[in-house]
């Protein structure tokens, strides 16, 4: 007997076996995403289900919005969806050394170069077996979600418009993996040695993305950081921190974060009909599609003469050898250009020690690289050209941060070139959360502001008077030619919409006083208060809040009333945006304006007893519309709120206030004791309420409360929490009366800023902000 | 048939073969011997497509085998260091093969089972060494190929299996007009079943004939002189190798026989024997410094 076919198809029948051999492989991801990650899906299934029928969720039934979908993963930032992520990527780089491992050893070698396929289609089929393995295994997992969804949200073209930017963001996120490692087993001649490299390879455009960031604030003075680079404009918004620089596994997060699809379009979706679903941004997988297939071209052209006599032998490649240092070895250089940039040296000093510093670290990697996979120094003597040549690819690199970008891109676009721009601003009423319920697990999208990250700043749109831009233009300038001790840590996003089309953006995330102070003029503006009056509509969609009325913060124990009232609340907030519009609700609340108290919108927290453990995160067991907590119930912790200070002009909100019977409750004051006044010092544990931007949020709690954040003495009460050495007690009651009219309860403190910690008469600890 | 052109390869800038020339005719079994390191299986790997030559070719029916797929299709290889793919049995070797070699017969394949005594259903990696070749062998055949390319593979098989597979060759490559070239230490087994051989000594093949005329050109003889002699008294012949023990010389020279026989005779030697040198023979005298005395190494 013969086979069947007289002249086989090759070609299709390696990739119908390459194919096969990796289908038990593209179960795992995706058992992996049902088993452990659907959990969490339909628990919010359920969850949402249970709303409904508390009748919590009248409120958006009545607006007409409902939940669209939930996919799983829930969000960027959490260690899970980094557990998925890497778990896809290991897939992709298995599958490829399953397919493309033959060629590192002589006897399956010998046998796959000497039958009668030619070597382009050899390696082109075994690809394609890959990326249609790597399809399957992206598009599973979230179709079987896509089904739950259909099933129990119904049918809606948002659904599956997420369902394909999730598929084509993990498609592109294995595809590169995939075709790097395809490509560098290829080029080399042992496992080892392709474990190694083709990780680093894989990595690099993050290491050499970040070292380029990094480089850029110490050897380009003046250039917007994260945005000097060819990636404007597609770069994920990256939180760069100097900390992280110092923490590698901050560090390597940020490194991963550019390949991490899941966090536009994870957690859960809410809209209203006719509301506008903003389109998706392909643009970063595109690219990562794109170079993905060039690659492989490159690869199966190689291929065609790939020198066999390499495979069971290591250091065959010093090309991807020199790669790898180059992308290293600018990482770790940036490493130190923070270090150095921190410190108190010259810039010119640290431009030296960077570029010395990463000659000696390239020096070194690459002996120890080279004599490893050479094992004889002989060879490495006889190589080490390519050493020059990656230091001189790591000098090119310095000098294009350090010179070329800083000319190209530290400019500020002129004012005639400008057609609008938007801006990050800080923003008055806003918690640390402030958009979202998270708690519920349920994050409201309302509008396209809340897309994009704010920095927990809002960033503004429409300022298109040549008044308006010339005064943005100013703080970008200011920003830019910021000399170190000027420095601090707030941040600031232009994106700039030229008269050209194009659109430019700058990324600052150390602005000091003098930049705060120039951004509050903008927070003065009219298109400042029209935009922060139509983004207090959101609060109309929040079920279950609370909006209680607060005397000024000298106050202890429970607000003076509580409100789960829709209609009142959509009438509070109707009085507030009036007087944000009419200008007497002031979001830049200059300090010594007299307030005569508060009024918060509190967002899904539940009345605690004044112990850590009994604090619920997860909201309320109990909630019902008519709740009315009392004195019994304890201390309000003030987190995730939005807080409107009232003054003698607001009208509107001081006639809602006297119409509900509030005004009392401004008259109801504590005296405070004593004041303790801290500065923010950076990476300070002794700032134990800051978060990592540095802001403060005024907590209050009773003294013996434990305190959320742990210092470094472990668990402290709010009254035993060490201060900072430069801490100054106050307890003259004239001083303490002089320091109150100061004081203000929602922080846009950060690093270099004051706050203080009052002790007052009941015994109560609040914190807040005092502004210079 | 295989025309093998001006072939040379390196290894970096270790020249292994150079300017290689030979011609395998169809239906000829061709025996490659050498050294161990000696570049036979590089030039065996060059001429299966394995390894690109840096210069020159080799071509089967004046078709490169490097750059042209479609020859490979007509061509097998049995390498030194075999490979099957992990847990497989030989039925599923034949599917494998049966994808790259139009003409793979499965019933060959079941007939050759049955001759060697191999379970085809069995996993191969539990098969001994010398079954594992026995295999590779039978996959081989059955792939029907015009061109065979055997590396040592008739290495580490009992004597009756050798013979089976060398009646096998020599009757496959008769019957199909098959082209085979064989690695090999074992002279003798070379010489039984070759039709042409190559001596390669490091670089370059230093002799290529068939292997009846392997001793056409070369004799050995024993001379007993009235006097003794020393090597330099035979300058004027190409000694491959000379022993003088006084007035005994046992040397073996190179060139036309009659010519040296007069040559010899000139010198009147009281006795002249003649013996006809065997592959082996001629192997080891073109191998220089193959005696040692190791009596002083382990003293």
């Amino acid at each position: 007997m013969i086979s069947r076919k007289s002249s086989p198809d090759s070609f299709g029948i390696t990739l119908r076996k390459g194919f096969m051999s990796l289908l038990p492989v593209c179960i795992i991801p995706a058992l992996a995403l049902i088993l452990f990650g659907s959990g969490g899906v339909f628990g919010r299934i359920s969850e949402y289900r249970q709303l409904v029928a508390r009748g919590m969720m009248s409120r958006a039934a009545e607006l007409k919005a409902e939940v669209i979908y939930d996919f799983f993963p829930d969000g960027d930032g959490e260690i899970i969806v980094m557990g998925f992520c890497l778990l896809f990527m290991a897939a992709a780089i298995f599958a490829a050394f399953l397919l493309f491992g033959f060629m590192l050893k002589k006897n399956t070698s010998n046998v796959y170069y000497s039958l009668g396929i030619s070597r382009s289609r050899l390696f082109v089929s075994k690809y394609l077996a890959g990326v249609l393995w790597i399809a399957l295994s992206a598009c599973l997992p979230f179709l079987i979600l896509a089904v739950a969804n259909l099933l129990f949200y119904g049918n809606s073209p948002e659904m599956w418009k997420t369902f394909l930017y999730i598929f084509i963001s993990v498609f592109a996120l294995m595809l590169f993996c995939f075709t790097v490692t395809a490509f560098v087993i290829s080029q080399l001649g042992s496992y080892i040695e392709a474990v190694i490299i083709s990780a680093v390879c894989i990595v690099s455009p993050g290491l050499i993305n970040r070292g380029i960031s990094a480089l850029l604030s110490v050897t380009a003075k003046g250039s917007p950081y994260n945005y000097g680079n060819w990636l404007s404009n597609f770069v994920s918004f990256l939180n760069y921190r100097h900390e992280l620089i110092y923490k590698p596994a901050g560090t390597i997060w940020d490194t991963f974060s550019l390949y991490f699809p899941l966090n536009t379009a994870s957690g859960s979706f809410m809209m209203a009909k006719g509301d506008e679903f903003v389109p998706f941004n392909y643009g970063k997988y595109i690219i990562f599609i794109f170079v993905s297939l060039v690659i492989a071209l490159i690869a199966a052209l190689l291929h065609n003469h790939r020198k066999n006599e390499k495979a069971g032998f290591m250091g065959t490649c010093p090309v991807l050898e020199g790669w790898c240092v180059v992308a290293v070895g600018t990482f770790l250089a940036s490493l130190v250009a923070s270090f150095f940039g921190n410190s108190e040296l010259g810039d010119g000093t640290v431009k030296v020690l960077t570029a010395a510093s990463g000659i000696v670290i390239m020096a070194v990697g690459y002996t120890v690289v080279d004599l490893f996979f050479v094992r004889s120094f002989k060879a490495y003597r006889k190589r080490l050209w390519h050493l020059a040549v990656s230091i001189c690819a790591f000098l090119i690199i310095i000098f294009a941060t350090g010179v070329v970008m800083n000319s190209v891109y530290s400019k500020v676009p002129d004012a005639c070139e400008i057609e609008s721009v938007s801006v990050s601003l800080p923003d008055a009423f806003s918690s640390d959360e402030g958009y979202s319920s998270y708690e519920s697990g349920i994050q409201l999208k309302i509008d396209k502001t809340l897309r994009v990250r704010s920095y927990d700043r809002m960033v503004v749109e429409g300022f298109e008077s040549r008044e308006d831009i010339e005064r943005i233009r100013e703080l970008n300038t200011l920003l830019s030619q910021q000399k170190k001790e000027d420095k601090g840590s707030y941040s600031f996003l232009f994106i700039y919409k030229l008269k050209n089309g194009r659109t430019v953006k700058r990324l600052y995330t150390d602005g000091g006083e003098a930049a705060f102070g120039k951004a509050l003029e903008a927070v003065k503006t009219d298109v400042y208060r029209q935009f922060a009056a139509k983004s207090l509509e959101y609060l109309n969609y929040i079920d279950a809040g609370y909006l209680f009325v607060s005397p000024n913060m000298s106050s202890a124990v429970i607000p003076a009333k509580l409100y789960n009232d829709y209609d009142r609340k959509a009438e509070l907030i109707r009085c507030l945006e009036k007087d944000l519009l009419a200008g007497t609700l002031d979001p830049a609340l200059a300090p010594g304006a007299e307030v005569l108290g508060y009024i918060c919108v509190h967002h899904y927290q539940v009345p605690t007893a004044a112990q850590s453990d009994e604090y619920n995160e997860n909201g309320p067991a109990t909630l019902t519309a008519d709740y009315s907590p009392t004195e019994d119930d304890g201390v309000l912790t003030l987190v995730n709120y939005n807080v409107f200070p009232v003054t003698a002009g607001m009208e509107n909100t001081l006639a809602f206030i006297k119409s509900n019977g509030l005004d009392g409750y401004f008259k109801n004051r504590v005296e405070t004791e004593e004041i303790t006044v801290c500065t923010c010092v950076p990476d300070s544990d002794d700032i134990a309420i800051s978060d990592d931007t540095g802001k403060i949020a005024a907590k209050k709690y009773p003294a013996d409360y434990v305190m959320e954040f742990y210092t470094e003495y472990g668990e402290v009460t709010a009254a035993q929490m060490e201060l900072p050495d430069n801490a100054q007690k106050v307890t003259d009651k004239a001083e303490i009366e002089k320091l109150e009219k100061k004081i203000r309860l929602t922080g846009y403190g950060c690093y270099g800023n004051k706050y203080a910690r009052l002790l007052l008469s009941d015994g109560t600890v609040v914190f807040a902000y005092l502004p210079e | 048939m295989i025309k093998v052109q001006n072939l040379t390869k390196k290894f970096g800038e270790k020249t292994v073969l150079e300017d290689i020339n030979f011609t395998v005719d169809k239906g000829s079994i061709y025996g490659l011997v050498g050294f161990n390191g000696a570049g036979k299986t590089t030039l065996i790997k060059c001429i299966a497509g394995v390894y690109e030559a840096d210069e020159g070719c080799a071509l089967i029916d004046s078709r490169n085998t490097f750059t042209d797929a479609a020859v490979r299709a007509g061509m097998f290889y049995v390498p030194d260091d075999i490979w099957f793919m992990p847990y497989s049995t030989l039925e599923k070797m034949g599917r494998f093969y049966s994808a790259y070699y139009p003409d793979f017969s499965f019933d060959t394949m079941d007939k050759l089972c049955e001759v060697f005594g191999l379970n085809k259903k069995a996993k191969l990696n539990s098969f001994s060494k010398g079954m594992q070749r026995q295999a590779e062998m039978i996959l081989a055949v059955s792939a029907q190929p015009k061109v065979l390319l055997l590396d040592e593979s008739l290495d580490g098989l009992d004597p009756a299996k050798r013979n089976i597979m060398n009646n096998m060759i020599l009757d496959y490559s008769a019957q199909k007009e098959c082209s085979v070239i064989i690695s090999s230490h074992n002279l003798s087994e070379i010489s039984d079943i070759c039709d042409r051989v190559a001596l390669i000594d490091g670089k370059r093949i230093v002799f290529d004939c068939c292997v009846d005329s392997v001793g056409e050109n070369r004799c050995k003889y024993r001379l007993v002189f009235t006097d003794d002699k020393t090597p330099e008294d035979f300058a004027g012949f190409d000694v491959k190798k000379i022993k003088c023990d006084g007035k005994i010389v046992t040397l073996s020279l190179k060139g036309d026989r009659e010519e040296n026989e007069a040559k010899l005779r000139a010198m009147s030697p009281v006795l002249t024997e003649t013996f006809p040198l065997t592959l082996e023979e001629v192997f080891l005298e073109e191998m220089e410094g193959s005696e040692h005395d190791f009596t002083e190494i382990f003293s």
